[in-house]
């Protein structure tokens, strides 16, 4: 065995995971405030994916021009998703969760039909940033290393933002405690909000990037929202640290099991690793056990 | 209680509406003038979206042109479609209720080699002549099948060219991968005779999931196994994903083939100038000279805006092989027609329809086609070749 090839499976095992957590994020930061898992995830991704595909082709507006524009709509998605539907949920029911996950299902398949319209079945993909950069006889492919990169730094703001601003910690207070947070004065709805608001624009800036590695169209949603949740259940589900290093480690696995072992295998990774967490330790590598 | 009652709710609507599917089946009853309609599953969703759209526009563009000189035996067609979501199982259904409520005159096949070999049976058990114009595998075609026809070329034709060229140029080492499904399977299953008989070695052999999304893995053995030719058998989202997964890991083959990927018209615009060098397989072009093809080619232009592909050109075929059959039985008799189909030799838009025994096509042939500065052209065998071949390949700088 060459070490430089195993160097290399190393190396596309990371940035995989980079994509992998790139996809997670905005769900985790739904979860951990909400408890809701945002079913549409997948399909903002891809919406915006397609959206940036389009920008390229026709207008060559490149992923990363669009960014910050992706962001911005993500949000407002987010926040009209909460607003118009979520809000409308009796505070106390029991069966909030449950119909929060049917609320975002609908809303899943409501995007699907929407990005049908508007982009028909086809497969896109933005052909920008397609060569690798060159260490040695190391490759590292330029739109995973920039995934991977964007993907760390959202991490690292979130973390900054939570732990040392006085709305990130409404928010924490909020994920921990509804009632005490209540009783502190903090807004509910308006943490809520904002937490639809940064996970749907972290989802849509993340689908700019994807647009660049994958061919997607309006069915592929649902196979980002299937690894983002594996990714957010190994971490620990609100756990930003443990879902990066959820998804550095499923990146490994794949690529090393893809390799060693063969495809089919690799592919069926990130749910081997679901079932075993949940078997295992519920609660992900550095989430906390539940409290209720 | 609440949620129970909720449930309750909805099947009894559920079962209204079944009910009410029922009633409307039942009352409708077959008249002279009535059209003769057709039935027939299409991936209108999922996974084969894409080609499935073109199959569809194939059938559709040939009941238009018929309807307005006049039908068939003095009557209209209408064609009865619907979306199997890529999926066998769901087809299947569709099929029986296509045939047991909606009772169609005439069926027709869906898209894709996987689909067809989940709903080839329903042919023989309703004693209904079904011609298949998107199953390349062969394997319903081994069934011992009565009523099945393949409207395609056979898989092994696809990869042809890409061993003739690796023999032309002198390339000696191939490798190998593709979708793990129905068609590509029995692509891969063809590969190692054409290999053998053009002096080729498989150096790498290795199918991928449905529905994979990265290619890193695959694509990094395909590096260690050193090919001078790449060849994958995939479809259209998947040669996107492996070609980027090969400039990424820095692999330069000097022959890039992918089966039916490149084939449609919009790759170049999604791989960009990567595209460039290379190598497909199609089994229809433009350039053919067959029955009706310039027309075909034009009004298809016409009607939907954008060139038509191969699904397009071989659905259309198989409209234009059951009009002979019906012409032949002046009647919509299941029997003379399974016979004409059977036994007859039609000349079509993609070549000349003619099957064995099994129901198995040994009349159309596969084309290669290459992309050549932003364009799909036929570049062998040579009698079809719109322009030379363009070897080795090499990437764009992008």
């Amino acid at each position: 065995m060459h070490p430089e090839l195993v160097v290399q499976l190393i190396i596309n095992g990371l940035l995989l995971g980079g994509v992998f957590a790139l996809a997670a994020l905005g769900l985790n930061v739904i979860f951990g405030v909400t408890r809701i898992v945002n079913l549409a995830h997948g399909q903002i991704i891809v919406l915006s994916a397609l959206t940036c595909a389009v920008a390229f082709q026709k207008f060559g507006i490149t992923p990363i021009e669009a960014l910050p524009v992706a962001l911005v709509a993500g949000a407002i998605i987010g926040i009209l998703i909460e607003r118009l539907l979520l809000r409308r949920l009796p505070e106390h029911a029991q069966s909030r969760e449950w119909a929060s996950l049917l609320i975002t299902f609908g809303v899943s398949y409501f995007l699907v039909g929407l990005s049908l319209a508007i982009f028909s079945g086809d497969f896109r993909s933005v052909a920008y940033l397609t060569t690798s950069w060159t260490v040695g006889r190391i490759d590292f492919p330029k739109a995973q290393v920039l995934a991977f990169s964007l993907a760390i730094l959202i991490a690292g703001i979130l973390a900054i933002v939570l732990r040392s601003t006085k709305t990130g910690r409404s928010l924490r207070a909020a994920s921990q405690n509804l009632d005490g947070a209540r009783v502190c004065g903090i807004d509910i709805g308006r943490m809520r909000t904002l937490s639809f608001a940064f996970g749907c624009g972290i989802a849509a800036a993340s689908g700019a990037l994807l647009s660049m590695i994958y061919a997607v169209n309006p069915d592929t949603g649902s196979q980002f929202t299937l690894v983002a949740f594996s990714v957010v259940v190994l971490g620990g589900l609100g756990s930003y640290a443990g879902a990066v290093l959820g998804a550095l480690l499923l990146g490994l696995a794949v690529s090393f099991v893809g390799f060693y072992g063969n495809t089919h295998l690799g592919s069926m990774m990130p749910y081997v690793v679901f079932i075993l967490v949940l078997l295992f330790r519920p609660s992900g590598i550095l989430g906390k056990p539940a409290t209720t | 209680m609440k949620p129970l009652r909720a449930s309750k709710g909805i099947a009894f609507l559920l079962s209204a509406a079944i009910l009410a599917s029922f009633i409307g089946a039942s009352s409708r009853t077959a008249g002279a003038a009535d059209p003769i309609v057709i039935g027939a599953t299409v991936a209108e969703s999922g996974a084969y979206a894409v080609d499935g759209k073109y199959a569809l526009q194939g059938y559709q563009l040939y009941v238009n042109q018929i309807n307005a000189k006049g039908g068939w035996l003095g009557r209209q067609l209408q064609l009865k479609i619907y979306d199997d979501a890529s999926d066998g199982t769901t087809a299947l259904t569709e099929y029986q209720k296509l045939i047991q409520q909606d009772h169609v005159n005439l069926i027709v096949g869906p898209y894709s080699s996987a689909i067809t070999a989940a709903v080839a049976n329903v042919a023989d058990q309703y004693k209904m002549p079904m011609i298949s114009p998107e199953v390349a595998s062969t394997a319903p075609f081994k069934r011992g099948l009565k009523y099945i026809f393949q409207g395609t070329a056979t898989s092994d034709r696809y990869v042809a060219g890409a061993f003739a060229i690796a023999k032309q140029y002198g390339y000696k080492r191939v490798a190998i991968t593709g979708e793990d499904t129905a068609f590509p399977r029995s692509i891969a299953a063809a590969v190692p005779d054409l290999a053998a008989k053009a002096g080729v070695d498989i150096v790498f052999n290795e199918l991928y999931p449905h529905n994979a999304s990265d290619y890193t893995a695959v694509v990094q053995k395909i590096k260690q196994s050193n090919p001078d030719v790449v060849l994958g058998i995939s479809y259209f989202p998947d040669s996107v994903g492996i070609l980027r997964a090969l400039k990424q890991a820095n692999v330069v083959p000097k022959e890039l083939f992918f089966t039916i990927g490149p084939a449609e018209p919009n790759f170049g615009k999604e791989v960009g100038g990567d595209a460039n060098g290379v190598f497909f397989s199609t089994n229809w072009s433009s350039e053919l000279k067959t029955e009706g093809n310039v027309d075909f080619t034009k009004s298809f232009a016409a009607t939907y805006g954008v060139p038509a592909d191969y699904h397009a050109a071989q659905n259309y075929a198989a409209l234009q092989v059951l009009g002979a059959a019906i012409a032949s039985a002046k009647s919509l008799d299941n029997e003379k027609i399974r016979d004409f189909l059977a036994t007859h030799q039609v000349e079509t838009v993609v070549g000349t329809y003619h099957v064995d025994a099994n129901g198995q096509q040994v009349g159309f042939d596969s084309l290669t086609g290459q992309w050549q500065n932003g364009k799909p052209l036929i570049v062998y065998p040579t009698k079809y070749a719109q322009a030379k071949m363009v070897n080795p390949f090499v990437w764009a700088s992008h």
